[in-house]
């Protein structure tokens, strides 16, 4: 079990953690989300003893790392964002550096013990290559089965999936599902909601430098009950895509529709109706100087909404007769709940669709 | 989208598979432009047609206007819940034959 209590922690002038407790069950996979400067990579580095907090205390079992420091390991791994592997070592050397020089190991046991991590993590085959050959989600790949090597009783995994193509991602998402079966105790940092819907026994979110509200997956994702947590989720469920000219892509736009809506556990009818409120929206708005393109479903709505920004020129599309009148808008008023157009506080021109009858 | 037009005597039916939007619909115009000065009836077969935009609807209509227009008959038939969606709210399935 970890104990975190009353954590607090300035730099200077600024709170990055304030009065922040939590206890972990062992055997427990915890997430730790939250938006950048939310202080939950401080949280994650203050427990892994990188960073030393200005009060309270952080216990593993009831005992400090210090404490747990005189055996050698004090069984806490960490695996960074950036997997931090020797550049010139090869995987098998980065894999038993540490259980050779630090654990005292024989070389052909690391060996040994090595070759079942990789295997676990799918990297066997290029145990004899060096980092800089394998892609990133590879290498990340690696770097928790490194971890894994000292036996540690506690992991913390620091935004294990940043920077990731979608492949990568899943298998690095595949990876910490077979940590699970390991009973090992997990604190992950992460931003990306579904990794953490995925793995996680519970979710805190932070804002802050505070914790704001935590819960099983499906209540914090789901039916998150602060607003702060509600605006997260609403933020983190967003498909975000530029405009640039009336030649976009068409294609890679729906692509990334649909890949939104499966993220989101949407059928293929509402990839249809997404897709195509998009289609007409764009077939009449003006797009030679471009258009930010927001697509999101609401964690405490349900509500699939389409809003486009424009450089506001004093015109109200939507109320133009031509508009109106036109076959796309039809559509859009058929296929929409609520439509509104309006000047946002940023001065620029707002779009904003609710669809309606979408599937939850 | 792929398009298969078979004929058969005076009628030619046209099997739409995939999207009829923005990008597809010239497509389906270009085509279909061959037959628009012949005598046959035309049949948009849509049973594997899944999206339909506004783009695809006004290439539609300019056919079904073009074979009126010369007395010739044009229908569409099994369309899909979303794609009868798209024609009933745009007001298509009033003037449009849809079997």
């Amino acid at each position: 079990m970890i104990e975190i209590r009353n954590i607090s922690k300035s730099y200077g002038p600024e709170t990055v953690l304030d009065n922040v407790s939590l206890t972990v069950e062992t055997g427990q996979t915890i997430s730790v989300i939250g938006h950048s400067g939310s202080g939950k990579s401080t949280l994650l580095n203050c427990v892994a003893g990188l960073t030393s907090q200005d009060m309270g205390e952080i216990t593993f079992d009831g005992k400090s790392l210090k404490d747990r420091s005189g055996k050698g390991f004090n069984g806490v791994a960490m695996v960074f964002q950036e997997h931090n592997l020797f550049p010139h070592l090869t995987v098998m050397g980065n894999m038993t550096l540490a259980p050779v020089h630090v654990l005292g190991m024989s070389r052909e046991d690391a060996q040994g013990k090595a070759e079942e991590y990789l295997a676990m993590v799918g990297m066997w085959e290029r145990r004899n290559d060096y980092p800089g050959g394998l892609s990133l989600g590879q290498r990340q790949r690696v770097a928790i089965a490194r971890s894994l090597m000292m036996s540690p009783e506690y992991l913390l995994l620091d935004e294990p999936t940043s920077s990731l193509d979608p492949i990568s991602e899943a298998e690095v998402t595949d990876v910490i599902r077979e940590l699970k079966k390991q009973n090992i105790t997990i604190i992950m940092v992460t931003h990306r909601v579904e990794l953490a819907r995925e793995v996680s026994d519970r979710i805190v979110f932070m804002h802050e430098g505070r914790i704001c509200e935590q819960g099983t997956p499906q209540q914090i994702i789901d039916n998150p009950q602060e607003s702060h947590t509600k605006a997260f989720m609403d933020y983190c469920m967003s498909l975000v895509y530029e405009i640039k000219s009336p030649q976009y892509d068409h294609p890679e736009l729906n692509a990334r529709i649909e890949f939104f809506c499966r993220k989101y556990r949407l059928g293929q009818k509402d990839v249809h109706s997404v897709q195509l409120v998009v289609e007409e929206l764009l077939n009449i708005m003006p797009l030679g100087d471009g258009l930010l393109l927001s697509i999101s479903k609401s964690a405490s709505t349900k509500a699939l909404t389409v809003d486009a920004l424009i450089e506001d020129k004093g015109v109200d599309y939507l109320s133009l007769p031509e508009v109106t009148e036109d076959l796309s808008f039809i559509i859009i008023s058929g296929m929409c709940e609520n439509i509104s157009e309006y000047i946002g506080e940023d001065r620029q021109r707002h779009i904003h669709l609710e669809l309606k009858n979408i599937n939850n | 989208m792929d398009i298969t037009i078979t004929q058969n005597d005076n009628l030619v039916t046209v099997n739409i598979e995939g999207r009829l939007d923005t990008v597809t619909a010239p497509e389906l115009e270009n085509g279909l432009a061959s037959y628009l000065d012949g005598s046959t009836d035309l049949t948009l077969d849509c049973g594997k047609m899944e999206y339909v935009s506004s783009a695809g609807l006004r290439v539609i209509l300019t056919l079904h206007k073009a074979l009126a227009s010369k007395g010739r008959k044009f229908s569409l038939k099994d369309l899909n819940k979303d794609v009868r969606n798209v024609f009933d709210m745009t007001g298509f399935s009033r003037i449009l034959t849809i079997e």
